[in-house]
């Protein structure tokens, strides 16, 4: 099973991939989780009535959250 | 000094100058180029992650509603976020690193979508009064009645489509 993180950015996004047969990829993202978390920013799932949900990396599934975003952390304007 | 002199004088100015302006340009323009590219990437996951209505919305308006857990809808706009019921509350909230309008616009969604609290904990609450025709119930003659509720009795109606 094949997954993609959208992490925002100055860019619009940068696209990270995972692929369930390498555990590499899925380390790759792993550590991307940890540092969104730890900045405080906020990685969401996809569901299928195109709603997101929140998903920390402890309860990330590689093999069924497969498109997440990362979200720029917000603050009052 | 002459005109000839000036003249001279002028030509040797834009033969040293011509390249740090060309280099500005070129800079500039690369610049501008990127930031489309980077609104354009924005604006496609954004609009991979809406559901149909939202898309119905944002491809008529460039803004679209998100109703919560609670039961409140509000609007997101390019650069704010509105509450329409109860109306009245506009909300500033922004990404704190330079990111795309539409990244904003998505990640204000999502934020709304699964923690309204932590939302409203968050942005900035400013009094509202939309001017929009269809906030101001001025689609009547052409709209058709949504029945939603007492704010929302009529849509545009380039939203049958």
């Amino acid at each position: 099973m094949t997954g993609t993180m959208h992490v925002a950015d100055d860019q619009g996004d940068t696209t990270h991939t995972w692929d369930t047969t390498d555990p590499r990829t899925v380390q790759e993202i792993e550590e991307l989780f940890r540092d969104a978390q730890a900045s405080g920013r906020l990685v969401y799932r996809q569901t299928s009535d195109g709603s997101g949900e929140q998903v920390r990396l402890d309860t990330w599934n590689p093999e069924e959250h497969t498109k997440l975003f990362v979200a720029p952390r917000l603050a009052g304007g | 000094m002459t005109v000839t002199t000036w003249w001279l004088a002028g030509l040797a100015a834009a033969v040293v100058l011509a390249p740090c302006l060309v280099i500005q340009i070129r800079r500039y323009w690369g610049a501008l180029v990127r930031r489309r590219q980077a609104g354009r990437r924005a604006e496609a996951l954004l609009w991979a992650w809406l559901s149909p209505a939202q898309r119905r919305q944002y491809r008529a308006r460039r803004w679209f509603e998100v109703t919560t857990a609670s039961g409140r809808r509000y609007r997101v706009l390019r650069g704010a976020v509105v509450r329409l019921q109860p109306r009245g509350s506009g909300y500033c909230i922004e990404a704190t690193s330079p990111v795309p309008v539409a990244d904003e616009m998505l990640a204000n969604k999502l934020l709304l979508e699964t923690n309204e609290r932590r939302f409203l904990a968050t942005a900035h609450r400013f009094p509202y009064r939309s001017l929009l025709p269809s906030d101001l119930g001025l689609w009547t003659a052409f709209g058709r009645p949504t029945g939603d509720g007492p704010d929302d009795r009529r849509e545009p109606p380039s939203w049958d489509s």
